[in-house]
């Protein structure tokens, strides 16, 4: 009885935190709870969101991908210079093919050859961050035209578009990932990936394809982040890697693979969002933020070990 | 490590010391002034802070683990060594205060993994990003310039032509040798990466052996930082960001795979001379530096992926034999 007490709480974990932290920062800051600070953080939480997905996914085939960052920063550079010079269909279409290359190189890389995801994509991480500051020479691209502008930062309705591209995204990836055999063998993969290659799957099509899913979202993200943010340079991005990590991790997507799944990394990346801009607006320095990210990863793996202790001692 | 196992690891030494005297060529034969005493002598103080960074890395690589932290633990310890220094306060001293700092993200690295069999990428991940955030909130993102000339003869000073960094860094990578070959702790390092299940049943505290090396890479580290620090005369809070990347590599290409439990610490000495040679040659090429990462980031993992295959190959082979 202790025991399924004690489950019950670690399976609501992530609420609990989420509300804490609501709460406490709603008392500890007055700006926060304001309409306009909740749509702005609405707004950042959804480009981690779209990120963390890609993140997850790869976590769930017990990978990891530490590119996502630099392939969000280069595939977004190469297409703003497209839609700087008017080609807007063709800046988006390249710069999602960036993506979907430098992903399917990642998962070449890991399959074909074997090298570990986390070297493999350490090493696309450099190279694609040393290609887009080669791309852009040290300028940057700055104010796009109104069309543009309007996929990241437009309302239809008084909704943000954003949010409804974020919904957009999830209803496609939640029923990839839980209605169709691939998302089922993804799973598999995660769990045990000898038995699934055993029983006939295809492992090494499969993980290419998740990590090519995965710089696809990444390339999304960036081109919904330089229509946010109204301008592209080389150095953007760098702290959405590790901060997918930890919205995936303290979602509930385990490290050790095959288990988890996007639905909990929504709130993984609320509660990461929340956390950065409490930060933000308690005038922490913002050097404190990575420290803080690296202790929410390691308190997730804390979670995640009470809790299959917990597991096993309640069967 | 057995006899056989040796004796084939010492017979890859003589192809790494060829391929470093083949970069040597190439680079000595296209970049004007590459090949001067001045440079030589100045790529062998690059590769004394790599080579000491790298001896930690082999030996968290040689337990079948890895150490993403040594980068970000270079930083931390030289940022804190360099506001000691500015507090006047003696350079023994300093350098202790840094190395102990430095060393509690080793104890979090090594009690995490060791004593509570987390996965060794993401804690190691984790505890980079959190050691880089601290160096930065310490020095307050700013460089910490200027130091005397007593702490800057460490790294920046000569003995008759000879930087004093690499006599100090080929003395802690004998120091590190010994360590390895002829001291309990180095074969049960080996046992453990070889095999951690067996090494536990035979009797080993394997849990401590990975605390222990845990630590010791980041002392190590933090000794990096501290002669990066003497060496460039000042301590940036990011200047050791991607030393783990180059320690990787020069770990790798002196012949000790990931696998664990196979290798030693002699190629890594050279595998860092290697590192070492190509970003100097890129940079006398005349290479800007965001292509100099580029490249350097594409042939280090052109030069790993090389490694694995190579490795898989000879797996295959001696299957095959079998």
């Amino acid at each position: 009885m202790k025991y399924k007490a004690m489950n019950f709480v670690l399976k609501y974990a992530r609420f609990l935190i989420l509300i804490i932290l609501l709460i406490s920062l709603t008392f500890l800051s007055p700006a926060f709870m304001t309409f306009k600070n909740i749509t702005n953080v609405l707004g950042q939480a959804s480009l981690l969101i779209i990120v963390s997905y890609g993140m997850t996914l790869a976590i769930i085939v017990k990978g990891i991908d530490l590119s996502m960052g630099s392939v969000l920063a280069l595939s977004s550079c190469v297409a703003a210079s497209f839609i700087k010079s008017g080609n807007l269909i063709v800046g988006i279409a390249v710069g999602l093919l960036i993506g979907l290359i430098c992903g399917s190189i990642n998962g070449i890389v890991i399959t074909k050859i074997g090298l570990t995801p986390f070297i493999a994509t350490y090493g696309m991480d450099w190279i694609s961050r040393g290609l887009a500051y080669v791309f852009m020479g040290g300028t940057q691209i700055y104010g796009f035209n109104k069309t543009f502008r309007f996929i990241g930062s437009g309302e239809i309705m008084g909704i943000p578009l954003l949010i409804i591209e974020v919904l957009l995204v999830t209803l496609i990836l939640s029923f990839v990932t839980y209605k169709t055999i691939y998302g089922r063998n993804i799973y598999a993969i995660g769990c045990n990936i000898k038995a699934t290659k055993l029983s006939g799957i295809n492992t090494d099509r499969i993980v290419i394809s998740v990590f090519a899913i995965n710089g696809l979202l990444a390339a999304f993200a960036g081109i919904l982040y330089i229509s946010r943010l109204n301008a592209a340079e080389a150095l953007i991005g760098t702290d959405f890697t590790l901060n997918s990590i930890a919205a995936t991790l303290i979602g509930g997507t385990p490290f050790s693979g095959g288990e988890g799944g996007i639905g909990r990394t929504i709130i993984g990346a609320a509660i990461m969002t929340f956390l950065i801009n409490g930060m933000n607006l308690l005038e922490i320095s913002p050097y404190w933020q990575t420290a803080t990210v690296g202790f929410v990863i390691l308190l997730s793996l804390f979670i995640e070990n009470i809790s299959k202790h917990f597991q096993y001692k309640s069967i | 490590m057995s006899v056989h196992d040796s004796r084939e690891y010492l017979r890859k030494i003589p192809g790494i010391v060829y391929g470093l005297f083949l970069i040597l060529t190439i680079f000595s034969l296209t970049a004007d002034y590459f090949f001067t005493f001045l440079n030589l002598m100045n790529i062998a103080k690059q590769a004394s802070v790599l080579m000491v960074v790298s001896l930690g890395m082999t030996l968290t690589i040689l337990l079948g683990k890895i150490d993403m932290s040594v980068g970000s633990i270079m930083s931390l310890v030289g940022v804190i060594t360099g506001i000691c220094l500015h507090n006047s306060i003696s350079i023994p001293m300093s350098m202790i205060i840094g190395l102990v700092c430095g060393s509690f993200v080793g104890i979090a690295n090594g009690y995490l993994i060791g004593l509570s069999n987390f996965d060794y990428w993401i804690v190691t991940f984790a505890n980079m990003g959190i050691a880089q955030s601290l160096a930065l909130v310490i020095s307050n993102g700013a460089t910490v310039p200027g130091f005397s000339k007593s702490f800057r003869f460490m790294g920046d000073g000569q003995i008759y032509g000879v930087p004093i960094s690499i006599i100090i860094a080929i003395s802690i990578t004998y120091g590190i040798m010994y360590l390895t070959y002829h001291t309990k702790f180095g074969s049960d390092v080996y046992s453990v990466g070889g095999n951690e299940q067996v090494a536990r049943y035979a009797g080993i505290n394997t849990g401590e052996i990975v605390f222990k090396t845990y630590v010791l890479s980041s002392l190590l580290a933090g000794f990096a930082g501290i002669l990066l620090v003497s060496k460039v005369n000042s301590a940036n809070p990011i200047a050791g960001a991607g030393y783990e990347f180059d320690a990787i590599a020069a770990t790798l290409i002196g012949g000790t795979p990931f696998d664990g439990g196979k290798g030693g610490v002699l190629g890594t000495l050279i595998g860092s001379f290697i590192i070492a040679t190509l970003r100097n040659g890129l940079n006398m090429l005349g290479f800007t530096p965001p292509i100099q990462y580029t490249l350097i980031g594409f042939i280090i993992i052109l030069i790993i992926i090389f490694d694995v295959l190579n490795e898989k190959y000879r797996k295959q082979r001696g299957e095959a034999a079998k």
